[in-house]
């Protein structure tokens, strides 16, 4: 059982005669950090969980497909509320809740650190009525009571947020709006872009073109004074801040004519070859892990399982490395990722699954080295995209009320946690949640095939994403002649 | 017109002051997606009530759909739930489903088109099968009007629930016909009784009808075939007596 925090509390919330105007308020109150739940009658524990799932938007068939027990599911359930930030979980009919649904509510009121408002019927006059009291107090919860009145005041009906808000209001043209762009190379992007778009739009474009120089500019300024920019700090760039997280494709192709434009005068080249992107390749340029698709991977209950897809869909590469990862490497609200590269590159690394014992003479465990998890060792903390910060953040959680430690591991062997590398089996459950997700990178592709196998602990995948994107990147500053020397 | 018990023909509806109220209060529930009940011993016209307000639902309110619900003695709410599944979809409910499912899928079938629910012989349901049924009708999603339908027994289950107290929006009680309603409304039940002796449609309710209208239309249903064998139109002393002889009398009557 975990450890009370000290937020968590229960109210038993009396509703004498089971009046219906609980259930009419009931449904008014979810809102940002509040659920509520409604228990399907006569359900199990495991049926619990799948309410309490499917009131923090997880999809409660993934309980069956992924054959969770209802401890595990429960668990996950804790995890979620806890990263979604969940304060209030209101329970209703805990009247009719045997003593084992209750406990089973009281560790996931622990494991979130939320207020539990229980909603029950006193005068009910059935016989398997519990105590609420008794029983959430013998688990370990603080239980205060409160009238059905004090509850309406301490959780009153949320207010509305206005939707018709819109965030792009200072720009000149809604930036989700724009039609499909020339696809000529940037020396003529600006002069093809003039002839062929309305003069309206070309101003909106021409504004969005001169913001993106303006920030690459800076962010090479920046990186200039660190010392110059690396590959891998450029694909950071264009993966985590600029292309990947672009809300469209011509969007995305504005942003990329800019930054090409702006590194150009840098001394570095970068290259977009489109003829191999098929039908729309600027679409092909931002991230896949859009608003929706973050949605559709939040939905996913098992937060491993949905935390791996996350960071394989954002870093374009299978689940290789991803053992490596321990709970201090992710921030704790899920936003960024951080492996720092040793100071010294050829020493060596011990994996956690691996042990130093005493006959590590002559049965020594296998070193690993950063450089053959490009994608994971960066330079910088890689800035995960915003739609799947919760779901990282859940599977922090998950682990952390599982007694994991800083140092622990992020993702475990299903069966053999810690003595196994949990890679394999993570795959298969990022195969598993794309197949559900409708998502089919090549990458993750079962059998060898021409895409490659996602498998294969090679170099060159550490890339994918720029060359997924028909992207390459090339120094000219440092191929070209210098005038001061004589030929 | 609905079917009269034990398909008497001939016979006309009585526009008793419950068969009338039965209509509006169907009218009522549908309207507002809201619980009643009609409850009342057996034989007083509940089912014949309820059913002539469905075709008057059918008529007036073509979009309106009706899922009848009858169970076994003693249901579990499994059933309730396998049983209100295989109606709503028209085909068996596959097995290995398990309580959230069914509950997700009833929720989801019971959103869309506007409904009434109609669940007989209520005095069957235990309190779990009630829990279920409110549960349904409590979601936001579903979109339908619950009608209970029972006879005796059927207010006192439901009454002992304190959940439905704040929930039942319509409760119509059937109770039998008294003594004074009998003549002047059974002289318009049937051709055969035009015209008839008040003392004698009294002595009939005394001896058989005790003002149920199955009961009356068992006996009319014996006496209008013993009027057309003696080639009468209308009852008399002799029909009456031996009508009494083939319902129990026997020969003794």
């Amino acid at each position: 059982m975990p450890e009370p925090t000290d937020q968590a509390r229960a109210v038993v919330v009396l509703n004498p005669g089971d009046h219906a105007r609980a259930t009419r308020r009931l449904h008014a109150l979810p809102g940002p950090g509040r659920i509520v739940v409604h228990p399907t009658p006569g359900g199990s524990a495991a049926d619990l969980a799948r309410n309490v799932l499917a009131a923090l938007g997880k999809n409660p068939d993934h309980v069956d497909q992924d054959k969770l027990t209802a401890l595990a599911a429960m668990r996950h359930a804790g995890a979620h509320a806890s990263a979604a930030g969940v304060r209030d979980l209101v329970v209703d009919r805990g009247h009719r809740m045997p003593a084992t649904l209750l406990r089973a509510l009281a560790e996931l009121t622990q494991r979130a650190g939320a207020t539990l408002w229980l909603v029950h019927a006193p005068d009910t006059g059935a016989k398997s009525v519990v105590t609420p009291h008794e029983v959430l107090t013998g688990a370990g919860l603080p239980v205060t009571v409160a009238t059905f009145t004090e509850f309406t005041e301490q959780l009153p009906v949320p207010t509305v947020p206005d939707q018709r808000t819109n965030p792009d209001v200072g720009a000149p043209w809604p930036v989700t709006d724009w039609p499909e762009l020339p696809l000529a190379d940037f020396p003529q992007f600006l002069t093809v872009c003039r002839r062929r778009l309305p003069g309206d739009l070309f101003q909106a474009l021409r504004f969005l073109l001169d913001q993106e120089i303006t920030t690459t500019r800076s962010w090479a300024g920046t990186q200039r004074r660190r010392g110059g920019f690396t590959h891998d700090r450029l694909l950071a760039y264009l993966r985590d801040q600029r292309l990947g997280p672009a809300p469209s494709g011509p969007v995305a192709l504005i942003r990329l004519r800019a930054i090409q434009i702006a590194l150009l005068t840098q001394g570095h080249y970068l290259r977009w070859n489109p003829a191999e992107l098929g039908p729309d390749p600027a679409a092909r340029l931002t991230g896949v892990i859009t608003a929706k698709v973050g949605a559709a991977i939040a939905s996913v209950t098992d937060t491993a399982a949905s935390s791996a897809t996350a960071l394989a869909l954002h870093l374009g590469t299978s689940t290789h490395g991803f053992g490596l990862i321990r709970l201090t490497h992710l921030a704790a609200d899920g936003s960024r990722l951080y492996l720092p590269p040793p100071a010294d590159p050829e020493a060596g690394i011990l994996a956690p699954w691996e042990k130093e014992g005493p006959f590590s003479l002559y049965d020594p465990p296998d070193r690993l080295y950063p450089r053959d998890f490009p994608h994971l060792f960066t330079p910088d903390p890689i800035r995960l995209p915003e739609p799947v910060h919760r779901v990282l953040a859940a599977h922090r959680s998950y682990r952390q009320a599982d007694g994991a430690g800083e140092d622990d591991p992020l993702f475990l062997h299903p069966t053999r946690p810690g003595d196994h590398n949990p890679e394999r089996g993570l795959r298969e459950a990022v195969l598993r949640t794309c197949h559900r997700l409708h998502l089919a990178p090549a990458w993750l592709h079962r059998t060898h095939c021409r895409h490659g196998d996602g498998l294969l602990p090679s170099h060159t995948r550490a890339f994918t994403w720029m060359e997924d994107r028909g992207l390459s990147h090339h120094v000219l500053a440092a191929q070209r002649p210098n005038p001061t020397e004589a030929p | 017109m609905p079917r009269h018990f034990a398909n008497l023909t001939g016979a006309a509806t009585l526009p008793t002051s419950t068969f009338q109220l039965t209509a509006r209060i169907v009218d009522d529930l549908v309207a507002n997606c809201a619980m009643g009940v009609l409850h009342g011993p057996a034989g007083t016209g509940k089912t014949y009530a309820m059913e002539s307000a469905l075709e008057d639902q059918a008529a007036r309110n073509p979009g309106l759909a009706v899922t009848l619900l009858s169970f076994t003695s003693q249901p579990t709410m499994r059933l309730v739930g396998d049983q209100l599944l295989t109606e709503l979809t028209g085909a068996a409910t596959a097995g290995g489903r398990n309580r959230f499912q069914i509950t997700a899928k009833l929720i989801d079938l019971l959103a869309h088109p506007k409904r009434l629910v109609v669940v007989d012989e209520a005095q069957r349901l235990n309190s779990n099968c009630i829990e279920m049924l409110r549960h349904l009708h409590d979601d936001r999603k579903t979109n339908f009007a619950l009608l209970y339908v029972g006879g005796d027994g059927c207010w006192e289950v439901l009454s002992r629930e304190p959940m439905l107290r704040s929930r039942i929006f319509r409760r119509l009680p059937f109770r039998p016909l008294g003594p004074a309603e009998i003549p002047d409304l059974i002289r318009a039940y049937h051709p055969i009784y035009e015209g008839a002796d008040t003392e004698l449609l009294r002595s009939i309710d005394e001896t058989y009808g005790h003002g149920t209208m199955r009961d009356w239309a068992s006996f009319t249903h014996t006496a209008a075939a013993l009027c057309e064998d003696a080639d009468r139109t209308r009852i008399d002393a002799e029909v009456v007596a031996n009508a009494f002889t083939l319902l129990g009398g026997g020969v003794y009557a």
